[in-house]
Formats: structure tokens, sequence, C-alpha cells
């Protein structure tokens, strides 16, 4: 009896903790499931996955436009450009259904078409009204070769020159041209640069080159940053002599050493210029304190520029394809590309859209120079972008090193590009 | 002898300035995030100084109204009480064979237990992930809080520590009145350590309250982001501008995320202070 | 006579099989959590497997890449470089402020709180703090140094090779462990025996002389348990903090790059997870050290406690 009564209380705790960890298992699960059931009820909610964060005027938010046009719930997951490439490729790999868009960088759509992580758009396109055959060159040329449209090219960003005006009047500097050289803005960066009578350094002449703009240095100093034949990286003397450049003028104060605080110093007005992408345009706006204009970055031995793009595809798994593609074709379509460039100063791929200028951001009413934009455009090119992230942040972390004095510049080359071989033939 | 007291005095002095000087410096980073959390951006990037010139609250304004914080908060709760009760129920329920019964293979699992303690989370963390990644739990909470119901080792090693100080007299006195097992646990160990379960699931509060290092391996999405996550992510950009870290921003979410553990500190630190000197003192 | 002894085998048997349900939760998380993953870990370093999950067998590729690495030899150092000296600063500070609080003077508990509190903040949270703090341009450091000298101060702690080590193990005496370690000590403290100091100040013995004749051995075992369990949490610790703090490729110059975070760099940034498996087998066998080492000494602490 009593033995009896020792196994049923046995099973009952058996019961207890299995219920309990089955709630808990299910506890998480109920939210998404619930959160499925009301997607298929309605049929009628798209989640996308992008890593900026959407506007907060709404009129600008391309996002709540398209759920106004169309009618379907338009979630944005916000995904941190630092892991942005990382996080896709795990929620691909798991087969993850929690974004029906990814909008996907240059490096990884080929992977993912090959997984059969997204879908081609072809059938699609075929009854839509988007202009898949006006998209600028690059673009084109990118995504053929995967043998379908997997991805639909959002906006059309290259790297961009931000100088101070103010900085240029006082110093009785010219204000830089698109046609400007290297040598050009390495002189004006001197002149630019005020320190205090203790040798620190009170304005700089330029900002440090961010991680992308690392590679528009070395591309221009003659390095072809990424060879599209083979997928690896390509980087050699001039990296040498870019990375070389940028050390000196560290050590000379013209240009701020890599700190932890890392901060914005064009944008609070400690530095006279910066190499940024084109979309601060839109971030800048109205925003700043002083004039500022753009110019396309100073030509050294070629001129190069960096193309920037994501791509909207269709998750292979996502429930709601038919709504998903219903949201890609406004965001690809002239009301769609108008605002998204409004809003970040990118143009459209699309040419036709691209030259009616609704990238000219209307708040950021110091910029004269929009030559700029369509100048660097033309000589853009996909470069470090079409790279694996580890490889980049790992060279751009070498080239740091080697302008805190940590390394010679050949060094850091040579060990970045030693890196990238060793993970990009894994 | 008179010199003796003088000495001793200036040494009672000088201690209680070396006190106030070692309070300083651990105190300062909470002094900086709280005021930096007042300060506008290019404010906190081209001054030193410690008080805002002018304070704004645009930081909390930004937390509260423009980012999924409720979300945030409801997801870091979630994980701490499911882990929290999921160790507290399995834990215990493993240490009391190992406190108070004899059977083979008991050394055998207590050392397999103190062994696995060992294993820093870190070194598993990638098989792990591919694990959880077969099975569909990535991009959830799941990953942390199913394990908890498997009894955590270190959390066992506490519960059979504080288990042994109970007299096992109780539990042959109760086998006489005809109480099985599973009644002495749940009628006698239970409500006799009730401050043991408090302490170690206040410990586990605070652990998942601060944990990084697994919701960043396993949370993909803004759906599932923990406080700790959000941090980084969310709170960490300005808006169009990844390169751009929105320092006050983050010290304003880093002030609301010390302030829980502070009132716990002022009005639970019996459990707290207590539970982690006991947690230390049992090794 | 053979019914009673069959009887009590049965009550030994279901005692015995009552203790087993017991453990069965850990056992079946041992197995599913533990063991699984462990020789998962082991399997998966044997292949080329990538992030999107594609995998073949490459034998032991990984490993002879891996030790043919000078990233992988930096990050090993670092490791046992940073767990090694975070234990005895934390230790050593923890025990500082334990002996200061133990000095009976007003206020007390004023400076628990503050001594205490910042080992609550989350990791995190300190790594930001701390990057602004160690900030170049305008950190409260290079603000009060300034102040100080009147000097224009310009160290780029975080960023420059000679004071990196320095702004870390400093940042390393604000985590958990420090403030974990310094509530044990104090605890360790009041059990000492007062009577003992008293004997010692008939003596006449100097401050000094009485921690090292008297405190010091008493809390030793202690600290030395604790110590080492703190090198286990440094272990996994670690990467909470510096990955907010340096990034995953360990700035200045991989000088911060412990394991664990080029375990994650190359599973998550490189899709590398055969190659990062084979590091984690590395990690995994450092903690097995680090392990039985514990093992050895909590055995003779077993011994002075009882």
């Amino acid at each position: 009896m009593r033995r009896k009564k020792l196994w049923g209380r046995i099973f009952l705790t058996a019961a207890i903790v299995g219920v309990l960890a089955g709630c808990s298992s299910k506890g998480g699960e109920t939210t998404g499931s619930s959160a499925e059931k009301t997607k298929k009820e309605e049929g009628q909610k798209v989640t996308i996955a992008v890593w900026n964060e959407p506007n907060k005027d709404e009129a600008l938010n391309m996002y709540a436009q398209a759920e106004k046009a169309t009618g379907i719930k338009v979630e944005v997951t916000v995904i941190p450009e630092s892991d942005y490439s990382s996080k896709l490729n795990q929620m691909v790999s798991t087969g993850d259904d929690s974004a029906d868009i990814y909008v996907i960088w240059e490096n990884d759509i080929a992977n993912f078409a090959k997984a059969g992580g997204i879908i081609p758009m072809d059938d699609y396109l075929k009854n839509s009204s988007i202009q898949t055959g006006d998209f600028i060159d690059a673009v084109s040329s990118l995504s053929s070769g995967l043998g379908g449209t997997y991805g639909l090219p959002w906006c059309a960003a290259t790297e961009l020159l931000f100088y101070n005006k103010d900085m240029f009047d006082s110093a009785g500097i010219p204000y830089p041209g698109n046609d400007w050289s290297y040598e050009d803005y390495k002189s004006a960066a001197e002149k630019l640069t005020k320190k205090k009578a203790d040798g620190t350094t009170e304005q700089y002449g330029s900002a440090l080159p961010n991680t992308q703009t690392w590679w528009a240095g070395i591309g221009g100093a003659g390095d072809k940053v990424y060879d599209p034949s083979k997928g690896e990286m390509v980087i050699g003397d001039g990296a040498v002599s870019f990375v070389s450049d940028v050390a000196t003028m560290a050590k000379n104060g013209i240009m701020p050493e890599p700190s932890s605080d890392t901060a914005d110093i064009f944008a609070s007005g400690k530095a006279a210029m910066s190499w940024q992408g084109s979309w601060n345009i839109g971030t800048y706006g109205s925003s700043l304190p002083f004039q500022w204009d753009i110019a396309t970055i100073p030509t050294d031995k070629v001129k190069y520029n960096t193309l920037h793009t994501g791509f909207y595809s269709i998750n292979a798994k996502s429930k709601n394809q038919d709504a998903a593609f219903r949201v890609i074709e406004y965001l690809m379509g002239e009301e769609g590309q108008n605002i998204n460039s409004k809003a970040s100063g990118n143009p459209s791929a699309i040419k036709s859209i691209a030259e009616k200028g609704a990238w000219k951001v209307e708040s950021a009413s110091s910029v004269k120079n929009w030559e700029a934009m369509t100048d660097s455009l033309k000589a853009g090119v996909f470069g470090y972008t079409c790279l694996p992230s580890g490889v980049t942040n790992n060279a751009v972390s070498e080239f740091n090193a080697a302008v805190l004095g940590q390394k010679t510049p050949e060094e850091a080359v040579k060990k970045a590009d030693a890196y990238a071989r060793e993970t990009i033939g894994y | 002898m008179k010199s003796a007291k003088t000495k001793k005095r200036a040494g009672r002095i000088l201690i209680f300035i070396l006190k106030i000087l070692v309070g300083i410096i651990m105190f300062s980073p909470i002094i900086w995030v709280s005021t930096g959390s007042f300060k506008t951006l290019t404010e906190f990037t081209t001054s030193s100084d410690l008080l805002p010139q002018k304070g704004t609250l645009e930081n909390f304004k930004y937390i509260f109204y423009h980012s999924n914080y409720l979300l945030y908060i409801r997801n870091t709760v979630l994980l701490m009480a499911g882990t929290t009760l999921g160790t507290l129920l399995s834990s215990s329920l493993v240490a009391y064979p190992l406190a108070r019964m004899e059977f083979p293979g008991k050394n055998l699992i207590f050392s397999l237990i103190v062994g696995t303690m060992m294993i820093p989370n870190i070194a598993l963390i990638v098989p792990q992930y591919i694990m959880f990644g077969k099975i569909g739990w990535l991009d959830s909470l799941l990953p942390m809080i199913v394990p908890a119901f498997f009894a955590y080792p270190y959390n066992v090693f506490l519960f059979r520590q504080f288990f042994r100080s109970i007299p096992r007299e109780l539990d042959e006195a109760a086998t006489m009145d005809g109480c099985s097992r599973i009644g002495i646990f749940f009628r006698i160990l239970i409500p006799l350590s009730k401050s043991t379960f408090t302490t170690i699931g206040v410990l586990s509060c605070v652990f998942w309250w601060n944990e990084l290092t697994q919701p960043v391996f396993y949370i993909n999405s803004d759906k599932w982001r923990t406080l700790t996550i959000a941090l980084m992510t969310t709170f960490m950009y300005t808006s169009g501008n990844a390169f751009v870290i929105n320092w006050p921003s983050i010290m304003a979410a880093s002030t609301l995320m010390i302030l829980p553990p502070m009132l716990l500190y002022l009005f639970g630190s019996r459990f707290l202070v207590e539970g982690i000197k006991t947690s230390g003192l049992k090794g | 006579m053979y019914k009673v002894s069959s009887k009590a085998a049965k009550k030994r048997l279901t005692n015995h099989l009552t203790a087993y349900a017991f453990c069965a939760p850990w056992m079946i998380g041992f197995v599913c959590f533990t063991l699984f993953p462990t020789i998962f870990l082991f399997a998966v370093s044997l292949t080329n497997r990538k992030l999107n999950g594609i995998s073949k067998y490459i034998g032991l590729a990984n490993y002879i890449n891996m030790f043919q690495s000078s990233t992988f030899w930096n990050s090993l150092w670092v490791t046992l470089f940073f767990t090694i000296v975070m234990m005895i600063v934390t230790t050593i500070w923890a025990v500082v402020m334990a002996l200061l609080l133990n000095y009976r003077q007003k206020l007390n508990g004023l400076f628990q709180f503050c001594y205490f509190l910042p080992s609550v903040i989350p990791t995190v949270a300190l790594a930001y703090t701390f990057r602004t703090i160690f900030g170049k341009e305008a950190g409260l450091l290079n603000g009060i140094i300034s102040a100080m000298t009147g000097k224009n101060a310009m160290v780029n702690w975080l960023y420059d090779s000679r004071t990196v080590y320095v702004a870390l193990f400093f940042i390393t005496l604000f985590t958990y462990n420090t403030g974990q370690m310094m509530l044990i000590f104090r605890s360790g403290l009041n059990d000492v025996p007062r009577e003992l100091y008293e004997a010692c100040n008939i003596d006449g013995a100097s401050p000094f002389q009485k921690f090292f004749k008297i405190t010091l051995p008493m809390i030793s075992p202690i600290v030395l348990f604790n110590a080492i369990m703190g090198c286990i949490s440094a272990l996994n610790g670690s990467f909470a903090l510096l990955y907010p703090l340096t990034g995953e490729n360990g700035d200045p110059n991989g000088m911060s790059q412990v394991l664990s975070l080029l375990i994650y760099k190359e599973a998550f940034s490189n899709m590398k997870v055969g190659y990062a498996c084979a590091m984690s087998v590395v990690l995994f066998l450092i903690a097995c050290c680090f392990g039985i080492g514990i093992f050895a000494i909590s055995k003779k602490i077993v011994y002075y406690e009882n």
C-alpha cells in the first residue's frame, strides 16, 4: 500500500516537473505560435529585417507608408549593423521564419541563394511594375549569375567627403571640388588642423576613416580590394601607402587616433573633413550647428568609390511570400524609392527614378554640391562589401594597430591579407 | 603612552581616509553613468565634466517612447522567472538525495556535478548553439530556460550544503510517521529551508539580469532581446549612422538597469549579501 | 527469516530507486546539455562545418591550422595571462576592501554599499561606462588628470599598448567576482577569533605583523578557494566584459582577444564553426586543468574545515 503511494508520488513529481518544463518551453512558443496564427488569420502581416532604425518622421518612414499603401501590416526588426550579416546567416541556416523580408548585403546574397534561404522572384516580377531593366550597371552585374532574381536593390549609396564650410572659410582655403586630388586633401587637412599651446589638437583636419571608408582610400591608392572572379580580398602596396599616410596624419595630430570612446567628431565640430557614407546627408539634415557640404572622395592614383546597397529578398521559409512581395513592390516603386531617398539621401538604383533627384535631401539646406553624388556613383564599384564582414573588420583592426604604431603598415597589411586567405578559403 | 594613543588615532584617521578614497574609486563609475545620462551626445563626446551643462531628458524619452523598452523588460523578466523557477525546483530535488540519502553511485554523481561546475559555459556554447538550432529553439528564450529545469550544478552544490545542515533525525521521525521521501521533501525540507530558496533565487535573478553571453549567442531578432542585449544594440546606435555610438542613451539605459540591483541591495540586502557570503564559504 | 530479509532488500531497492528518481532531472540535463555537446564538440572540431550547416570530415586539419596560426597562439597567451592576472588583482583588491570594512568605524554600511554596488552592475553597462571613462578626447580619467596636473592629458588608455592592461585590470576590480569575494572575505575575517589579536596586542605587534601572522593564515584557505573559483568565472565571464569593451578583435592589436572572443569571431563573423569548435576544445582542456587544480585544493580545505 505504502509502496503504491510512494510510486504515485514519484509519478506525480515527475509529471509536475515535466509539465513545468513543458510549460516553460511552451511559454516561449505560445507567443510565437499565436503571432503566427494571427499572421495566418489576417494573412496581412509582414516582418522585414534591416539594420537601420526607420525614420522617426512618419512621412519619411517608407515602411509606415508601405503599410498605408498596401494595407499589409509591416513590422520592422532592427538588427544592428555590426552583427547584421552574422545574425542573418544564423537565421537562414536555422530556417528561421520570424522575418519575411530580408534586406541582404552584397556579400551574402549569393550564399543565401545557393543555400535556398531566399526565393527567386522571377515569377512575381513577370506581372509587376518594377523596372528591373533600369538598374544601374554595377547592381545588375552583381545580381546576374545567380540563375534568377533573388533580390532587388533597395537603393544605391556611396561614400563622400563631408566638409565643414565654416572651418574652410576661417582658414581661407577654397572648398573641395569633385576633382580634388588626394594631395589636395592631405595639404588642406594639414592647414585646417589647429593645435593648442601644448601641442594637442583642438581641431582636426580630418576624421579617421571609418570601417567603410578605409577601403575607399585603399582602392584609391591603387589596390583592387575585391576580386569578383575569385571572391578574394586583394590588398597590397596601395593599402600599405594609405595606412602609412593615415598613421602619419594621426601621429601629427591631423587625424585623431582610434579610441574607445568613438565619436562623430565631424558632427561635434571638432574635425573639418570626414569620409562617410552618403546616407549621412539624411542623418545630418539640418541638425548640425554649422554650414557643411559634400564632395567626391579625393582621387589618388585612381578614382575609386565603393557602392553600397542591400537587396530586398523573400525568406524561403516565410508563410506570407505573396504579401511580402506586395510590400517589396511598393518599396521598389517610385513612391517607396523616393521616400527612401528623401529620408536617407541615397539615390534609387533605378536610373529613371534617381534622375528625378528625390535624394537631394530637403533639410540638408547647406548642401550645394549635389553633383558629387552623381559623380561618385558613376565611379562606384562593389568592393569590400562583397567580402565576409569578419575579414574586413579584422583588417580594419590591423590597420588601427598600425595607426597606433603597434606594428608597421606592411606588417598590418600582410597580416590582414593572410587572415583573409585563411578565412575565405575555409 | 600618550604618543601611542595619538599614533593609534592617526592610524584610525588614515584608515578612514583610505576608506573614503576606495569608496570614491568604486562609486565613481555609477556617478559618471547617471550624470552622463542627462547629457547630449555632443556634450558627452566633447567634454569630460562630470555634471551636464544643462540637463536633458531626451535620452530617457527616447528609451521610453521610441524603443520597445517594455518588451525588453518583459523578456528579461520572463528569462529571470523561468530560469529561477526551474533551477530552484530541479536543483533542490537533485540535492536532496545527495545530502540525505545513501545509495550506490552517490559519490560518482556528486563528483560529476562538481566536475561539470568547472566547465565554463563558453567552451560548450558552440555545439549547444548548433544543437538548439537543430531543434528550432534559436531566437527564443528556450535555450536558456529549459536547461534550468535540469539542475544547475552550482545550485545543486549549494542546496546540498544547506540540506546537510538540517538534522537527519527529522527524516527518520517522519518516515516512522509514514511519510514518503517526496512527502519529507515537500512537507519538511522546503518549509525549513525557505531562506535558502530565497537566497539562491535572488542570486539566480541577479545573474540572469546581468547575463550577456548566452543571449548574444542565442537571440537574433528584436522580439526576444533582453535588456543587456538591447544595451548593445537598440540603445547603442544613433539612427541612420551605425558608426556613431549614442553614448548618453547607453548611459541612460545603464542607469535604469542599475536601479533594480541597487534597490535590492538597499531593501533586500539580507538575501543578497548573506546569500553571496554563504555561497562562497560553504565551498 | 527469509521473508524479512527480502522485505528489507526490497525496501532498500525502492529507497535507491527513489534517490535515482530525485536525481533524474540532473541526469537528463547532464546527458543532453553537457555530455552530448561535449562529444559533439569533439566531432565538429574534425569537420569544416560552416555556420549554414554544410560540413565535411577533414581530420585534424583544423587543429593543424590552429597551431600554425599566430592569432590563436596570441589568444591563448592572452587568455592565460588575463585569467591569472585578473584572479590575482581581484583577490588582492577584495582582501584590501574586506580589511578596510572590517575595521569598525562610522559609516561602514555606506562604505560597504559603495564598495559592493559596482559588482551588481550588468557587465555590459560596466564595459561601456569604462570605454568612456578611459576615453581619449572626453574621458573622465583624462579630465581628472588634466585638472590635477594643469596639463592637457591625452592618454588613449584602452588603445595604447602600454596602458591597455592597466586599464583592463582596473576594470576587473568592478566585476561581480570582486564584490562576491569581498563579502566572503569579510565574513571570513569575522570568524577569526578575537583572542588571537588581543594576545598579539599585548606583544605589541604592528598592524602589518598582525595581518601576516594571524589574519592571512586564518583566511588563506577561503582566499585560495575563491581565487581558483574566480579563475573559472574569469574564463567564462571575460566574454561578457571584453566583447562590449574591446570588440571581437580584441583591440588594440589583439592584446585583449581572449579565446572566447576568438571563438565567437570565428564561428559567427567568419562562419567557421568547425574551426571555432577546435578552439573550444582547447578552452575546454584549459578549464579541465583549472578544475583539477581546484579539486586538489578543495580536498585540503575540507580537511581544514572538519
